[in-house]
């Protein structure tokens, strides 16, 4: 390995996604610009008897040309040929297609708060049991789901299949995982990302996230959790989204000789978790963590995207923590904003949000740091640093 | 500069042999299967009835837990028992070590939605022959079902967030799932925190039970496990030439991994230094392993390289070990591989003989069982070793423990989906 | 009464094509499912409950390519003898792809769409017969 983890740098080269607002990245930029909002009335099933009526939705993705393995797809959930569509995506904007990145090193890592429980396929199992045999009566159950559930159901239901669909298709044989820490995992899994490229254990790494909010059982246990308007609504215009975002990280050194157009560096990363109640108290320690391995002081901080934006509890523990660090909201010039246009795309936003604001770095200064905090209804913080790359 | 060496400074195991580790420990080396007839619930029109089951259970008996932890259900509870054993186990948390250094990183299965959650609202969907899925039906019997349960979900990530709650650990807190190598991967990205210097010590590991009726349902549609329901003890048989599939079994390992440094100025008892890690994936198809388990190959190799040492030090390899037909063959065939000739003079283990296959918890019970077997000095049988198989012709340790002064030890976890993790241990002297 | 043998070969040729990714007209009776259509072990479970869901039927374990599976367990004589019978069978098969003999562990790679049309018209008309 080139160097000592102090000497190693890593640099965004590629970005891909699939989001409610374009099924890639330059359609969702084109969207964002046109002022549009992608959250609406939900298409997929039927809300009515939900506390939520709206969500964000993925139109006119077609996920086959990305397959280069296309019987692949009959395994995969919607979040997993996300995943796959923004990874490749994601190598192509790097040019690694052309100019040489080693597959057999390259690593992936997928965060993603949950799976597809198939609900559909389930119920269509154990169909026509009236008035619900198969929940008190085992063996009932057990010989409607072994006769008529198809056997695949396991594989797409696995949640790190989405890693392994990724390399498959991109044919890495590179260090390889999973990170489920809910809303926060696509934001760990940059972070840690960032990590396995500094320590050595890979030169290029594609990290991101990978979500599908847009379920019934998410919509269910959502507001059973009280998160949605209501009685105990934590948040209000909450609508859940899908969708995915790949960063390919790169060794500078690395991106370097194979000439690859650098979006950004990755300073530092921070990860905490405390109690909800003490959420600012998190907000504040991962965003100073971040800074002080990343070596910058507060004064650096030219722009902030939140983690959270509706008028909320965590809207409020964000403000508080931002002010404690930087003083009055005015005096971080600048803000990035997506999910008031997206939707909350769980694990996926994390990413998202980086990829989309590292397209508009222009004006960051040399020394300038973008700080991405990402959140989780449990008390779960993520902050990463992100800098212009500096001249040599 | 060399980066932190990382030490185990805890252990704590809820395991079908066991939650004490002199009682686990017993039970791997005197070769003594904890498998046999289900009895969690009525399996009986499986084609599978046999796992290995944590007997005895009860959250009580680990009086720092909160009583509401029961409400992260079986996985949550499983890992919240063994994080505590590991803790104390550790004394870390006596001191007045800064919290805020102390992470946790826990691998847990999916198994913990209730199957009265999740098919109640499914049988109400479908309640009659037409076709169409009845939403209004499924959302109302969701929302009376999940009315019953606590506020917060009980997702694999709510499990390391209890633990940094419950005590006050302020570090960085994750949850990852590789499936089967999950236990192991944990470990590993543990290790990486304390050697990239993110905390000084992680509480980390992994905790599943897939012994519910659609977790045993999903193993059976792929054919994947053993159906030798007459002969339980026997069913699990890695290696050997008529091995059919692989036994459920469920429980949870949580490790306590520190710098090296700060567990020799407390004086901590070292059970091994963590030397190296490799993850890698196979690539190869969707689903079928790769013949000569290259991400096996690439996994051990890259933890190898980790630890800047040559295949031929290690003295015993605790194997993934299934006792599916693919699994064994291929990991033998890996192991020839990175070993060349050496590798018939490896002893190969697999704690699966014993105790079954633990999915998302394997990796990190499997990591204590290696650990106890370079700070014990003595390696686990794999049991049920009878008829030899042409393809698997390595050195099994069969039926017998037997004494061995090792210096570094390999545990091996792979998962659905091809990818393989690699954990390497050293002995550390006192 | 049971589909006809060309209804047979037309909805396994769909099955499996859909199954396996492929275009129908590269699906042939005597493609074999591993080397000319690039099936994995877990497409062998997918086709077969995609045939049992098609059919309406219960197929038992790996009854549906028996035949050719069964012969894994064959002494040597009847393992030669077993082979020439399934040559006779699917005289159409590329037998010359087996340069070197043909092993045990080749056998996945003999079950062709041929086997599972066989298999059906064979079920199919027993079927039929009893409730006749």
């Amino acid at each position: 390995m080139a160097g000592r983890p102090a000497d190693r740098r890593v640099v965004i080269t590629g970005v891909g996604m699939v989001t409610p607002l374009g099924a890639d990245l330059s359609r969702t930029r084109r969207s964002l610009e046109a002022g549009n909002c992608a959250v609406g009335a939900v298409s997929r099933f039927d809300v009515s008897c939900f506390a939520a009526k709206s969500g964000a939705e993925v139109r006119d993705f077609d996920a086959r040309p990305h397959f280069r393995i296309p019987k692949a797809l009959k395994l995969t959930d919607r979040r997993t040929r996300f995943a796959v569509a923004a990874a490749s995506m994601a190598l192509a904007d790097a040019g690694a297609n052309e100019n040489g990145i080693d597959r057999s090193r390259l690593g992936v890592l997928v965060g993603s708060s949950g799976s597809d429980l198939q609900a559909e396929e389930l119920a269509c199992a154990v169909r026509e049991d009236a008035p619900g045999r198969c929940v008190t009566d085992i063996p009932f159950f057990a010989e409607r789901i072994l006769s008529r559930l198809n056997p695949l159901w396991l594989l797409v239901n696995l949640p790190n299949m989405v890693s392994a669909h990724v390399a498959i298709q991109i044919e890495s044989n590179g260090p390889n995982s999973t990170v489920m820490t809910d809303w926060v995992a696509g934001s760990q899994a940059i972070g840690e990302a960032f990590h396995w490229i500094r320590g050595g254990d890979a030169d290029a790494v594609l990290a991101g996230g990978a979500d599908n909010g847009v379920l019934p059982f998410v919509f269910g246990t959502y507001e059973q959790a009280g998160l949605f308007d209501g009685d105990a609504g934590v948040y209000s215009s909450f609508a859940l989204g899908e969708g995915a975002a790949m960063l390919l990280l790169e060794e500078r050194e690395h991106a370097r000789r194979r000439g690859a157009r650098v979006y950004g560096e990755i300073l530092s990363y921070a990860t905490a978790s405390l109690p909800l109640d003490c959420l600012a108290e998190a907000l504040e320690r991962t965003a100073s963590l971040a800074l002080e391995r990343a070596g910058r002081a507060a004064g650096d901080v030219e722009a902030v995207c939140c983690a959270s934006v509706f008028a909320s509890p965590y809207r409020q523990a964000e403000r508080e923590a931002l002010e404690k660090l930087f003083g009055p909201e005015g005096a971080i010039p600048r803000h990035f904003e997506f999910k008031s246009r997206m939707g909350h795309t769980l694990a996926a936003s994390g990413p998202i949000e980086v990829g989309l604001a590292v397209q508009s770095l222009e004006g960051i200064s040399p020394r300038g740091v973008v700080l991405f905090n990402a959140l989780g209804y449990m008390g779960q913080t993520a902050t990463l640093a992100v800098g212009r790359e500096k001249a040599a | 500069m060399t980066p932190p060496r990382v030490a185990i400074t805890g252990i704590g195991v809820v395991s079908p042999a066991g939650c004490r580790p002199e009682t686990f420990w017993g039970s791997l080396t005197s070769g003594i299967s904890a498998v046999s007839g289900i009895r969690r619930f009525d399996a009986s029109s499986y084609p599978t009835r046999i796992a290995a089951e944590v007997p005895d259970f009860r959250l009580e008996d680990h009086a720092d837990l909160p009583r509401d932890w029961k409400d992260l259900g079986r996985i949550g509870q499983y890992a919240g028992a063994a994080a505590s054993l590991a803790l104390e186990d550790s004394r870390l948390l006596r001191n007045g070590w800064d919290r805020g250094r102390i992470g946790v990183l826990i691998a847990a299965g999916m198994g913990s939605y209730g199957h009265r959650e999740v098919f109640g609202p499914c049988a109400a969907a479908r309640s009659r022959a037409e076709d169409s899925f009845d939403w209004k039906a499924f959302a109302e019997r969701l929302a009376s079902v999940a009315r019953e349960r606590s506020a917060e979900r009980r997702t694999p990530g709510s499990i390391p967030a209890a633990m940094a709650r419950r005590w006050d650990l302020r570090g960085p807190v994750m949850s990852v799932m590789t499936a089967c190598a999950a236990g192991t991967q944990a470990l590993g990205d543990a290790a990486r925190w304390i050697r990239e210097g993110l905390a000084d010590a992680v509480v980390a590991g992994g905790s599943d039970s897939e012994l519910y009726p659609m977790g045993l349902a999903s193993f059976c549609l792929l054919g994947a496990l053993s159906t030798r329901n007459a002969e339980a003890s026997t069913a699990s048989r890695p290696f050997d030439a008529s091995r059919d599939g692989f036994v459920i079994g469920e429980g949870s390992g949580v490790l306590v991994l520190e710098e090296m440094g700060h567990a020799v100025r407390r004086g901590a008892r070292i059970y091994a230094e963590v030397a190296g890690f490799g993850s890698a994936c196979d690539s190869y198809r969707v689903t079928d392993p790769h013949p000569e388990g290259k991400g096996a190959v690439l996994a051990m190799g890259r933890a190898l390289d980790q630890a800047g040492v040559a295949p031929s030090v290690v003295g015993y390899i605790n194997a993934h070990g299934t006792s599916t037909v693919a699994n064994d063959q291929i990991e033998t065939a890996a192991i020839k591989r990175l070993f060349g000739e050496g590798a018939r003079r490896i002893p190969v283990s697999s704690t699966k003989s014993l105790i079954g296959h633990l999915t998302v918890g394997a990796g990190a019970v499997e990591a204590i069982a290696t650990a106890l077997t370079l700070f014990q000095g003595r390696i686990h049988p794999t049991i049920n070793y009878e008829r030899p198989d042409p393809s698997c012709d390595l050195d099994y340790v069969p039926k017998v423990s037997r004494e061995a002064s090792l210096e570094y030890a390999l545990s091996n976890s792979f998962a659905f989906g091809g990818q393989c993790a690699s954990l390497l241990l050293k002995t550390c002297p006192q | 009464m049971s589909p006809s043998p060309e209804e047979i070969q037309a909805r396994v040729t769909k099955t499996v094509a859909e199954a396996l990714e492929k275009d129908v007209a590269d699906v042939r009776p005597s493609s074999s499912l591993v080397d000319d259509l690039g099936a994995e072990s877990i497409d062998f479970l997918d086709i077969l409950f995609r045939i049992e869901s098609d059919f309406d039927i219960k197929i038992q374990g790996d009854e549906i390519w028996k035949g050719e599976l069964d012969l894994a367990n064959a002494d040597p004589a009847a393992f030669e003898s077993g082979l020439a019978t399934l040559r006779e069978r699917m005289p159409d098969f590329p037998w010359d792809r087996f340069q070197e003999g043909i092993q045990k562990k080749d056998l996945r790679r003999l079950i062709t769409v041929q086997t599972i049309v066989d298999f059906l018209t064979r079920t199919l008309a027993k079927e039929g017969e009893r409730t006749a």
